[in-house]
């Protein structure tokens, strides 16, 4: 082929292609496992065909052949001419193979056509002429309605696919029908009584599981094999709400063109015309999302950094000016102002960071053709069991993953799971299981992978090891047998001598621990003799932020990540020994070696730093043993933003990064590996290495200085503020950091929050706008105008974390494990996001969502389209400040009504309290609205309905915004303060409840008729209590 | 309105104010409402003694809700025209009940004319 392509397009089709082929390996093998999912292969058949559509456009012939080649096989199957075994399976995926080469030549862009897939293709088309024969008849090409008929445009743009042997069914649904999704599955189901559905759209699946949340387009369609007459039909399709029915009889002529020769040619021009219409309606369809290149992310999250800088820099300048300016209201202004710029960086280099997250589950589904191909290719029989795939991490983490993660897998297929024969010898279950687990836990995910082979023999590790001359046998015996098992981590470690096809080459548990650890994250092994092996790798979320200890080193200041310390220390220096010339130190029952940072780095000392008998020491952890880090002062705890270095910058041992301080300066990031290797090369040859060292530090030196030259031309601000090597500037700032956390920028969803979280009295509460205040806001507007107020969470506990298990025993973990299961927590945790405040959208989202359809509801019963939202605020009540919600209750003289409606699944609640009074003026209008008379007696049964309607609508939003699926209960009536209160203290007092306060202002006729919308939700806390 | 005069409708809901509701639009159409029943159980007990032509069902209700309700009058009468009348918020429930042979529903709050027109087109297409 010609490559006279532009390259950006080539690049857009292969990230595509790459997408495309992901998918089908799934797919491809999910219809092995269930051959009659006909939605999956027709999706399957689309991505096939759009792979053929757009190679078309890049003349890729071999590719076109493939992708063509799939696809007729996909519509045999759809036809039912073909059945599905595992030979088409292993032709297709193979298939799926070819077209991985073709397109990894094209990115390196060598000549595709070398790829040679005529075998291939060959063996499909024996493949389709057998079930053809079979069949005694020819293929049917799914026909598209797009080519020269009279009707074209009207055709060209529905692309209406023509299914031979059908009758297809168009229905339009009207658009007062509020539940267009259930109306949809209504028509399913009558038409089904009669006739039999070849195909519909929406998919029946989708009808199926999908609120009327989604919006779908509101015309329906199915195709139906029918034996009754369209009259019939569309007297079965007559229902309500249903604007127009077309009911088109299949088209003979058409269904006759039928190719069975284009199997081998190229696509016709009309194909492609097709294909190009198909991938227009593809592009429209998904215009709300655009692809975004990592890099480019980085360059913005850097960018951001920059920002945050600068804007630490403002509030240092606010802080100097504070001293000469006397009117305190400019200082005001300018504060609030930094403030709220700090805020919105803050929020913006979160959100970034959000964006480079992807689901772990694309590195998981990589391996379920492995252990699929492992599984045939051996006479073991494996099963993988994914689960937590769409947690979320750094697309970066996920790329870097791949290759330990595939060495533990492969580790457990080859080694750890039994063949078939031993285990059914041994009494377990002839298929092997292999879990492959993700879960968050707090600013970290565990990726578990998990089998029930045969485990590792710690005896057998041990000899292992002491042959290796890795341990001596005396030292082998003392082993616990954690230690033993981490034995498999040392370097040139192998339980197996023999090298099989799967595994035992290449890298070995030490290089994957390295890498894990190179992450910031760490593994751990538990193993159990024939009951299997667990490796749980934990791993930060993100790659861009880093917590990490800011030391000073003579004139220079470091940052260690937190993850590889395992504790400071403050050292007496009678405690630091010699030993054979190595500088060594005592700590509790042990001595460690001491290595200086000054000198691995050659840092000049500081003049100006006091000794002190006191030594700060770091410990941590190198190959199994512990070495302290000798430094001159701990200075503070802090996120870094992790800025990219230049590439020659990475090669310097010890050093893995940088990031850049409040007050400008660069600060490099240590590397504790980089650092021992350095140290061990000391050790051995001090003369030689302080050569290299000198040379190391030099161009470290000479690196440093360029980077500060370059942040100092990057920031203007830095320009005006970098006071070069000041000490007082960074411990102002590390000052400002602790002492005014509500200037600090919000990185929430990384980090918990820090011990010096202030207490909620030290913080300033926004001003409250009193709830009687008179609005003539419409509900979108108070939303809009009004999110200061929903800001009344950053006050509040924000102490909502994922339930952490971890340091729970084994035995009540997985209990508890089952007990989540049961008892739906992530659902909770999923609500529970609500509660959040970098959430406030959701809750804002909700708010609107729900109140419009409260206020439709409610206009409806009342016959008042008066009826208008007016403020509503949220904040979150932790239990000791329900208060606010009891004195209120209390102040009111005129006792409270409340509308409790159960949110199931979960045993939370939704109440909307009312006055008395306003209640029965609700009543008034509903029964005056149907000219009903009067009530003579307060009676509250009306009101059954306004709870059922109101508690609809909040349910109902909260399952589309949340994506939860929740219903609402059987609605109960709370008459009186006294009840209320009593159920809100009852609940409070078990602890057990998340609760959400909501003040909504339903403004009527002028008037204010105040509901407080209460949500509780029990915190997953009590499924812990249940369960253990 | 003549066609559907005379058409026999139970009405099932926990509300006496969501029944009194349904009458009240329903009557002057020339329905006749032959019976009331506040929850399920009363709704099989009353479909089996009165044949109704139509049964408005509410979903949510004590003792047993509509859509098992539903389930044992189609088991009754597998011919039993029932409507389901709900609010937001209970898809699962509406389409488990259509799973079990409801004819239509319909959402709450809803206008006269939603009830009627469903009512008719049930009667007479079924």
């Amino acid at each position: 082929m010609v490559i006279t392509q532009d390259q950006e397009e080539i690049k857009i089709f292969l990230d595509e292609l790459e997408e495309s082929l992901n998918y089908l390996d799934d797919a491809i093998m999910a219809l092995e496992e269930n051959p009659s999912d006909r939605e999956n292969i027709e999706e399957i058949f689309r991505v096939a065909h759009t792979i053929k559509g757009s190679a078309g456009f890049l003349d890729l012939k071999n590719l076109v052949g493939l992708g063509h080649a799939m696809e007729s096989v996909f519509l045999e199957f759809l036809n039912g001419n073909m059945a599905v075994s595992k030979d088409v399976i292993d032709t297709l995926l193979e298939c799926k193979d070819a077209i991985k080469a073709i397109g990894k030549a094209l990115g390196n862009n060598q000549n595709t056509e070398s790829i040679k897939t005529e075998d291939l293709i060959n063996k499909v088309n024996q493949f389709l002429q057998a079930a053809n024969k079979k069949n005694g008849k020819s293929s049917d090409l799914v026909k598209k309605v797009s080519d020269d008929k009279s009707t074209v445009d009207d055709k060209l743009t529905d692309n209406i696919e023509v299914i031979p042997g059908t009758i297809l069914v168009r229905l339009w649904i009207s658009p007062n029908e509020m539940a267009p999704s259930i109306r949809a599955f209504l028509i399913q189901k009558r038409l089904s009584d009669i006739v039999e559905i070849v195909k519909q759209e929406p998919s029946e699946d989708a009808l199926e599981t999908e609120d009327f949340t989604t919006q779908y387009d509101r015309e329906i369609r199915f195709w139906v094999q029918a034996d009754v007459s369209k009259d019939e039909i569309k007297k079965a399709v007559s229902v309500d709400l249903i604007e127009k029915v077309e009911i088109h009889e299949e088209d003979e002529d058409e269904s006759k063109e039928i190719s069975k020769e284009k199997l081998k040619t190229e696509p016709t021009n009309e194909e492609k015309k097709q294909t190009a219409a198909k991938s227009k309606t593809d592009e429209i369809e998904s215009s709300d999302s655009v692809r975004i290149p990592v890099t480019r992310l980085d360059v913005l999250l850097n960018l951001v950094g920059e920002l945050v800088i600068a804007n630490s820099g403002f509030v240092q300048i606010q802080d100097d000016i504070k001293n000469i300016i006397e009117l305190s209201h400019l200082n005001r202004r300018v504060r609030d102002k930094t403030r709220e710029l700090f805020r919105i960086s803050g929020d913006i280099q979160e959100l970034i960071m959000k964006s480079r997250l992807v689901p772990v589950g694309q590195l998981f589904n990589r391996f379920k053709r492995f252990v699929r191909d492992y599984s045939s290719k051996t006479n073991k029989n494996i099963k993988l069991v994914l689960s937590g795939e769409e947690t979320e991490i750094d697309k970066k983490i996920i790329d870097e993953m791949i290759k330990p993660l595939t060495h533990i897998v492969r580790n457990s297929v080859d080694h750890g799971i039994e063949t078939s024969d031993t285990r059914a010898s041994m009494g377990k279950p002839a298929v092997g299981t292999l879990n492959l687990e993700a879960s968050q836990e707090g600013n970290y995910i565990n990726i578990i992978v998990k089998d029930d082979g045969k485990g590792i023999d710690i005896e057998k590790v041990i000899n292992k090891a002491v042959t290796k001359g890795i341990i001596t046998k005396e030292e082998g015996d003392n082993l616990s047998e954690e230690e033993a098992l981490n034995l498999i981590f040392h370097p040139g470690f192998s339980t197996k001598d023999e090298v099989t096809d799967i595994s035992g080459r290449g890298i070995g548990m030490d290089v994957v621990k390295r890498s894990v650890e190179s992450l910031n994250g760490s593994i751990q092994i538990d193993s159990f003799i024939d009951a299997g092996t667990t490796m749980t790798i934990k791993l930060p979320l993100t790659l861009a932020i880093l917590n990490a200890l800011i030391v000073k080193v003579g004139v220079e200041k470091f940052c260690i990540p937190m993850s590889t310390i395992i504790e400071t220390q403050k050292i007496d220096s009678k405690n630091f020994i010699t030993i054979e010339g190595n500088e060594m130190v005592r700590l509790r029952d042990t001595i460690i070696p001491i290595v200086r940072l000054a000198d691995i780095f050659d840092v000049s000392p500081d003049p100006n730093f006091v000794l002190n008998e006191e030594k700060s020491v770091i410990i941590v952890e190198y190959n199994e043993s512990l070495v302290g880090l000798y430094v001159d002062e701990f200075l503070n705890r802090q996120e870094m933003v992790i800025k990219s270095l230049a590439e020659h910058f990475k090669q310097i041992d010890g050093v893995s990064g940088a990031s850049i301080l409040g007050d400008g300066n660069i600060i490099l990031i240590l590397d504790v590996h980089g650092i021992m290797k350095l140290f061990k090369g000391y050790k051995e040859k001090i003369v030689e290495l302080r050569k290299q060292q000198k040379i190391d530090s030099e161009r470290l030196k000479d690196d440093i200085s360029k980077l500060k030259l370059f942040s100092k031309q990057q920031s203007f601000l830095k320009q005006s503020h970098i006071k070069e090597d000041d000490e007082t500037d960074l411990i102002e700032e590390s000052s400002y950091e602790t002492e005014e956390s509500t200037q600090k920028p919000k990185i929430k969803l990384y980090t918990k929050r820090q011990e010096e979280k202030p207490t909620t009295d030290q913080v300033e509460t926004p001003e409250e706008v009193p709830v009687s205040e008179k609005s003539a806001f419409n509900d979108k507007e108070i939303l809009e105008t009004e999110p200061a107020t929903l800001d009344d969470f950053d006050n509040e506990d924000e102490e909502i974390e994922e339930a952490d298990y971890s340091d729970l025993p084994e035995e009540i973990r997985s209990r508890l494990e089952l007990a989540e299961e049961m008892q739906n927590v992530n659902s909770i945790k999923k609500l529970h996001k609500l509660f959040e405040p970098e959430n406030v959208n959701m809750l804002k989202q909700w708010l609107l969502q729900g109140n419009t359809r409260a206020i439709q509801g409610l206009q409806q019963l009342t016959g008042n389209s008066e009826i208008k939202v007016g403020q509503s605020r949220a904040r979150r009540l932790s239990s000791d400040k329900t208060e606010i919600l009891l004195k209120k209750l209390e102040e009111s003289s005129q006792g409270m009504i409340s509308f409790l409606l159960p949110i199931l699944p979960l045993d939370g609640a939704i109440h909307f309290i009312l006055t008395h009074n306003n209640a029965s003026k609700i009543i008034k209008h509903m029964l005056k609205t149907l000219s009903l008379p009067d009530q003579e007696h307060f009676d509250l049964e009306p009101l059954m309905e306004v709870t059922n309607i109101l508690g609809a609508a909040y349910t109902n939003s909260l399952t589309t915004v949340t994506e939860v699926m929740v219903e609402p209960g059987v609605p109960e009536i709370l008459k009186g303060t006294v009840k209320i209160k009593e159920m809100i203290e009852g609940k409070v007092a078990s602890g057990h409840f998340s609760l959400l306060y909501i003040e909504n202002q339903f403004l009527w006729d002028e008037e204010d008729i105040l509901a407080e919308l209460l949500i509780m939700l029990p915190e997953i806390k009590v499924l812990q209590d249940n369960a253990v | 309105m003549s066609e559907i005069a005379g058409t026999k409708v139970l009405i099932v809901d926990d509300s006496g104010y969501m029944r009194q509701v349904i009458r009240k639009y329903l009557e002057p159409q020339g329905f006749i409402i032959i019976g009331e029943a506040q929850d399920g159980w009363e709704a099989i007990q009353m479909f089996d003694e009165l044949r109704p032509d139509v049964v408005t069902m509410d979903i949510s209700m004590k003792k047993m809700g509509g859509i098992e309700a539903t389930k044992k009058i189609k088991e009754i009468e597998p011919k039993a025209k029932v409507i389901m009348v709900s609010a937001l918020g209970e898809a699962r429930f509406i389409k488990e009940a259509i799973k079990s042979g409801a004819s239509d529903f319909i959402i709450k709050p809803f206008a006269e004319e939603r009830l009627v027109t469903s009512i008719t087109n049930v009667v007479k297409k079924g």
